[in-house]
């Protein structure tokens, strides 16, 4: 990802306004083709990345499509810029509760978490009618303006998805993780009961945000180390990118 | 209830910092289509869509 674009302030900002959707490239055989429409790399394949800023119906591109944002806009500040004239198009009529945003599983959270050095927070329960509840309270202080974008959620139905956390994962409840360096394990640090309050909810979070500790990753570093520990991730479907997948082609 | 050491910690905790330490702003993202899709024609939002890979060359934790 291209991280100058995307941490960029007024790109930030004007994100609040967009709905800003990250498919998690590879690792699911219903998103590829789609993600294939709106972008093939030189080798005609599936690359790593996709960028395309689209209308709300998914219809029309609203910029040029591309591997990354670069190849729409010459600096971020560009990006932000035609950001705020696409919401033009777009006046924002009264306000919508969004729905939680949630990764696919437990093993993707943890990935995902730690490629963004944020906690995962789980909602473990088998009943669904809980799970919503949870879903619905946790979706409320997803959006508030001091948690938007600092934790990642999923959901967890079985103990045995929870396999790879350390800590005392038994009881149902919100479990707050903070992920393993590469994203295959995890460590709980804050956990709330199925009958928590708002306020305990958000008392677990602020905790797990004050408390998690991540390291600055570089590329190069981290590969070479992740190499060396035998750390090897399995995508769902075959790295297509020419650029990344010269030994493995696949998966499972 | 909050099950761990929250109760005896936070007062101190949030006493010392009011936003958590590691608040910088970020962009908060829809991790499928199908439910990110949902949500802009429900709100008639427009899309800004990234897809990246979890892993580079095999290994995780890293965009």
């Amino acid at each position: 990802m291209d991280r100058s674009y995307l941490s960029h302030a007024g790109v930030v900002a004007a994100s609040r306004e967009f709905v800003c959707i990250r498919p998690l490239t590879y690792e699911s055989a219903v998103e590829a083709p789609y993600l294939e429409s709106l972008f093939r790399g030189r080798s005609g394949n599936l690359e790593n990345t996709v960028f395309a800023m689209l209308s709300p119906d998914a219809k029309t591109r609203l910029c040029r499509t591309g591997r990354s944002p670069g190849f729409a806009f010459q600096s971020p500040d560009q990006m932000a810029a035609a950001m705020k004239q696409i919401l033009k198009q777009f006046p924002s009529s009264k306000p919508v509760a969004r729905p939680l945003p949630l990764l696919p599983n437990v093993r993707l959270g943890l990935n995902v978490s730690s490629c963004d050095n944020t906690p995962l927070a789980i909602i473990y329960s088998p009943d669904q009618a809980v799970r919503t509840r949870l879903e619905q309270q946790l979706a409320r202080l997803a959006w508030d303006k001091n948690h938007i974008g600092q934790v990642q959620f999923c959901v967890a139905t079985r103990a045995e998805e929870l396999k790879n956390i350390a800590g005392k994962t038994q009881k149902p409840g919100i479990l707050i993780v903070q992920p393993g360096t590469y994203g295959n394990n995890g460590q709980l640090i804050s956990a709330v009961d199925l009958d928590t309050t708002p306020t305990e909810l958000g008392d677990a979070v602020d905790f797990a945000l004050l408390i998690a500790e991540f390291q600055q990753k570089t590329m190069r570093q981290h590969i070479v180390r992740g190499q060396q520990l035998g750390v090897n991730w399995k995508t769902a479907i075959p790295v297509t990118d020419p650029g990344g997948s010269r030994k493995r082609r696949r998966n499972n | 209830m909050i099950r761990r050491i929250v109760p005896l910690l936070l007062p101190l905790v949030m006493t010392l910092a009011a936003l958590p330490a590691n608040a910088a702003d970020r962009i908060a993202w829809y991790s499928t289509l199908k439910q990110g899709l949902a949500v802009a024609k429900a709100t008639g939002r427009p899309i800004l869509l990234v897809s990246a890979a979890p892993h580079c060359h095999g290994i995780s934790g890293i965009w």
